[in-house]
């Protein structure tokens, strides 16, 4: 029998509704080759400056929210995949997303990266952006983006 | 929602033993039936292990969450066991469990089952508050640390 395509695949979790429809396809892909999910969220410290900056809560209170709803978005990905019988990890860590996925891709040597691209990342640089870009140039392996 | 109200002294096993993780789930789950929580053990046991069968609930850090949502449960519950060993729940980042937080929930409370288990890894990440919860020797201590925190 032939290996299959993908083994490990890296899905960005995010609370975007590409993120989720990149979710659902990441979670289908996966049971379809039976391929272990690993559900990442990052916590970018730069999205959390822009949004002190221009918003009138305090700091932590923006910290906490950002922290638990990336939480609650990867416990929600995975009652989806293990209601397909997908196995799935998660895991939250903070930085520059195109440099933490990029890292994490290679760590746990992903087949595949999947991740949700709102219209306004293809092109002008959005309040929360990701460099999609970026990581289709470093990431050691395919990256599918859903729109 | 307060993380530290579901945290009673009884759902708290301070040195909990056990070679494999279904063990540790296990004793947990006894904890809270013993405390009087209100749900079917065997429920909980079948639906938690069936989650981990599809690879384990750590999350890092030395913390795992085995968690369900049941029929039989008429209010979210929280449960912890501290090991002093460690017991491998397939984290990502290799390092075994040592503070074991598991959530049971109703089904129609999905909300709230996120909410929770988002608050526990959220806390977790703090090294402070794990050292604190590790150090810990009294079960009643323990819902004071997660409330100095969560506050």
């Amino acid at each position: 029998m032939n290996d299959p395509l993908f083994k490990i695949i890296l899905l960005m979790v995010e609370t975007t509704r590409e993120a989720m429809k990149a979710a659902k396809l990441a979670i289908g892909l996966a049971g379809f080759h039976h391929a272990r999910l690993i559900g990442l969220h990052i916590v970018d410290r730069t999205v959390i400056d822009r949004l002190q900056r221009f918003g009138d809560k305090k700091r932590s209170e923006i910290e906490i929210e950002v922290e638990e709803n990336g939480w609650k978005y990867l416990y929600h990905v995975e009652e989806q995949a293990t209601e397909r019988e997908v196995g799935i990890s998660l895991l939250q860590e903070e930085g520059l997303p195109e440099n933490v996925i990029v890292k994490k891709a290679e760590a746990f040597h992903a087949d595949l990266i999947v991740l949700g691209m709102p219209k306004a990342r293809r092109g002008v640089r959005h309040f929360t952006e990701v460099n999609v870009e970026r990581i289709i140039e470093l990431a050691p392996c395919p990256v599918l983006t859903v729109t | 929602m307060n993380l530290y109200e579901k945290l009673d002294a009884s759902n708290v096993v301070l040195n909990i033993e056990g070679k494999r993780r279904t063990q540790i789930i296990e004793k947990i789950i006894q904890q809270l039936h013993h405390a009087g929580a209100a749900f079917d053990e065997e429920e909980a046991l079948e639906k938690v292990l069936k989650r981990e069968e599809l690879g384990g609930t750590g999350i890092g850090f030395g913390v795992a969450l085995p968690h369900a949502r049941l029929n039989s449960a008429e209010d979210i519950l929280v449960g912890l066991g501290i090991s002093k060993k460690g017991i491998d729940f397939e984290a990502m980042d290799g390092q075994p469990a040592r503070l074991i937080f598991l959530v049971l929930a109703p089904e129609k409370e999905a909300e709230t089952y996120l909410k929770v288990m988002a608050r526990i890894s959220r806390l977790m990440r703090k090294e402070e508050v794990r050292e604190e919860l590790l150090c810990c020797d009294i079960e009643s201590d323990v819902a004071s640390i997660i409330e100095k925190y969560e506050s």
